[in-house]
């Protein structure tokens, strides 16, 4: 198997377990280098042009057929907001409701305490294996980890998870855990891993790599105690979880296991079905530009005295991990997000690097907003300028969220908490004189562009006249292109013809 | 104080509000789908068209009776073998179903065919929807290969909002399905059956 670089940075301990309100570890600081080692891996730029080409042409289709999907988007905001403000009441009603349903809730300030939580079910339970149903939360907390180290087999049946917990990696897109693997990586990574299994022939056909999991972990299914799934929605009237999936595995994760647990971080809860029927012609459509996804599943709580099957305990996590102080803040706009990854899909920065150069759970601009209010601003300051604010991400939110404006907000602070050096604040000082001053703006860049005109000889320039090398400014020009100037600046040429043509 | 308490008076903290819940809510209402001039949500056509573009197969019988039939001609039509398992639903349970071999309960690993009956269909976006219940265990729309679902057309209804109402108490799980299962998790390229079953077809009963 090739061991790319993303695998031998987590093999080298990232999901260590710490003290802190985060278990996973954080490594968005190092997305400088990760970023750049990124663009350099042909494999994955092929994977993200395949799905980017994928996820944007066919959200765009399903989004224009349902005319008014603009007023469906401004219903997600309002209700989204609505339940932010008033989220003790939807919590407590969810509470309410899962309990009259025969079900419990256990309430998490964190990743460790829902851990615990977890490991004390499944201890209860006298569990030995875990069926898991893909969820981001549990990522945050690392919980895969935590189970693992107490005894549990713990075994990921989305097939994109099942992939990465194979390789050992991480999720790099939140819907499409796998988004960076090519076919030829799954054949090697099943091939050594289900030979044991009885699988000793390489399958090489798409088709056949997915009848093999599906026969793998169907076995697991039907031996495992435990089910873990997240959540896409809470619904506060009647105590249900919803979840969404193409596969069936969450189904068969909540239906088979004798424990279903459900984790889910507290703002996905909802008012009532009637605002689940809007969320759902949102989601399937911003994620995967599906009208419906195959599978949605409400479920509410264990299986009922003269149900034939169904688990005999249902329990819902909710999880803070850290959303009650993004609550009443500025930011307050990103806890409306319903994780559809449509955001990601258009970011130019995501499609060129990818998910793991972030460095945390969330990649792409939510990601880029989430993460520094998660897991401090000082441990992801390179984020928030992981984005060129040409603003697709805003446009295309099911909830409206206004990205760009959060990671400018972010910016800002990150200035005045002097993030940034001393040096680049100068310089943005300079630039600020000259911009409030048109004048002073034309003479010096007047005089800059006489410099790099009768001084262009003495620097290095390509065929088509750009600079290669510039005195100061040397590695921003090695990325992009700056033409040498011509002699007058624009502004001259426009006087002077206009001189010419007037009568 | 326990972390509900830490949490619920975090909350609280941080919240600038205090409108009432209720009356906001009502304020907020959910848009009705436009699809274009001439486009009816709800009806048959618009549910099997739906249906098709998720890979999605159908057929259309006058009555109940003739779905032991249909079962037959499908599962000589596609290779099927002729076991199937059925839910333990009085109507199904009822039929002739000579010449296949049928056991009806809840699914097991084993089993490739599963024949059930929808509580109801929606039109919108091609789904039959399931509730859960004794008489309708949720691993038959699971773990066989192919599902085989009976809708009488009077259950069918335009949309998901109006599909609410008719459940009474709630059941353990409602599971909304959409076409066959299918994954793209392997280079975005979709494949089908990939937990649930990899055909998935619908006879719709005109008489209901």
């Amino acid at each position: 198997m090739r061991n790319c670089w993303w695998g031998s940075l987590h093999q080298t301990g990232s999901r260590k377990t710490t003290g802190n309100r985060w278990t996973l570890e954080v490594l968005s600081h190092n997305f400088g280098p990760a970023s750049r080692r990124a663009l350099l891996d042909e494999d994955l730029r092929a994977a993200l042009d395949r799905a980017e080409a994928g996820f944007v042409h066919t959200r765009k289709s399903e989004t224009e057929k349902l005319l008014n999907f603009e007023a469906f988007r401004e219903f997600g905001e309002q209700i989204k907001d609505h339940v932010l403000q008033h989220l003790d009441h939807y919590l407590l009603e969810f509470e309410k409701n899962v309990v009259k349903n025969g079900g419990h809730v256990h309430w998490a300030n964190n990743g460790e305490e829902a851990n615990q939580q977890i490991l004390g079910i499944c201890k209860r339970a006298n569990a030995r294996k875990i069926a898991k149903g893909k969820s981001m939360v549990s990522e945050e907390a690392a919980t895969n980890r935590s189970l693992e180290a107490r005894g549990y087999e713990v075994v990921e049946t989305d097939l994109g998870e099942y992939i990465i917990q194979l390789a050992k990696e991480s999720p790099s897109h939140i819907i499409a855990p796998a988004l960076h693997k090519s076919k030829q990586n799954v054949i090697d990574l099943f091939h050594a891993h289900h030979a044991k299994l009885g699988y000793g022939e390489k399958v090489m056909e798409r088709t056949g790599i997915v009848s093999q999991a599906r026969q793998v972990l169907r076995d697991h299914f039907c031996s495992a105690d435990v089910g873990i799934t997240g959540s896409n929605f809470l619904v506060a009237e009647t105590g249900s979880a919803v979840i969404v999936t193409n596969e069936g595995n969450g189904d068969l994760s909540s239906s088979l296991p004798r424990v279903h647990i459900v984790v889910a971080s507290m703002e996905k809860v909802i008012p009532d079905l009637e605002s689940l029927g809007g969320f759902l012609r949102l989601l399937g459509r911003s994620a995967t530009g599906q009208v419906m996804t195959v599978y949605t599943s409400v479920f509410n709580g264990p299986k009922r005295a003269r149900d034939l099957d169904g688990p005999e305990e249902f329990h819902v996590i909710l999880l803070d991990n850290g959303r009650s102080g993004i609550l009443g803040s500025a930011y307050q706009d990103i806890l409306r997000c319903i994780r559809c990854g449509a955001c990601m899909n258009h970011c130019p920065v995501y499609t060129s690097i990818g998910g793991h150069a972030y460095g945390w759970v969330y990649p792409g601009p939510m990601g880029s907003v989430l993460t520094p209010l998660l897991v401090g601003r000082d441990k992801a300051a390179d984020l928030p300028y992981a984005c060129s604010l040409n603003g697709r991400c805003e446009t295309v939110c099911p909830v409206k969220i206004p990205l760009p404006s959060l990671l400018r907000k972010h910016r800002a602070e990150l200035t005045e908490s002097n993030h940034i050096s001393r040096q680049s604040k100068f310089w943005m000082w300079m630039w600020y004189q000259l911009a409030v001053s048109p004048r002073l703006y034309q003479k010096v860049a007047n005089f800059l562009g006489q410099v790099l005109y009768w001084g262009k000889k003495c620097m290095p320039r390509d065929k088509r006249g750009r600079f290669g090398w510039m005195p100061l400014a040397g590695p921003w020009v090695a990325s992009r292109d700056l033409p040498a100037p011509s002699r007058k600046t624009f502004q001259k040429q426009w006087k002077d013809a206009n001189l010419k043509t007037r009568p | 104080m326990n972390a509900r308490e830490q949490i619920l008076s975090r909350i609280r903290k941080h919240k600038n509000h205090a409108g009432d819940p209720v009356t906001e809510r009502s304020g907020i209402r959910l848009p009705r789908p436009d699809y274009g001039p001439g486009v009816e949500v709800g009806g048959v056509r618009q549910f099997t068209q739906m249906l098709e573009m998720v890979h999605g197969t159908w057929a259309a019988l006058d009555t109940v009776e003739e779905v032991p039939g249909a079962v037959r001609a499908y599962l000589l039509e596609s290779g099927g073998p002729r076991r199937i398992v059925a839910s333990p639903d009085p109507v199904v349970e009822s039929l002739d179903w000579a010449g296949l071999e049928i056991e009806h309960r809840r699914a097991n690993r084993e089993d490739e065919v599963s024949v059930t009956m929808a509580f109801a269909g929606i039109a919108e976006t091609g789904t039959v929807a399931m509730v859960s219940s004794s008489r309708s265990p949720v691993t038959l729309n699971f773990l066989p290969e192919i599902h085989i679902v009976i809708l009488k057309e009077p259950s069918l209804v335009p949309m998901m909002d109006d599909f609410w109402p008719l459940v009474e108490s709630p059941p353990r799980a409602i599971n909304f399905i959409t076409g066959p299962s299918k994954t793209a998790d392997i280079e975005q390229t979709i494949v089908y059956g990939a937990h649930g079953p990899k055909r998935f077809h619908v006879l719709i009963i005109r008489s209901g």
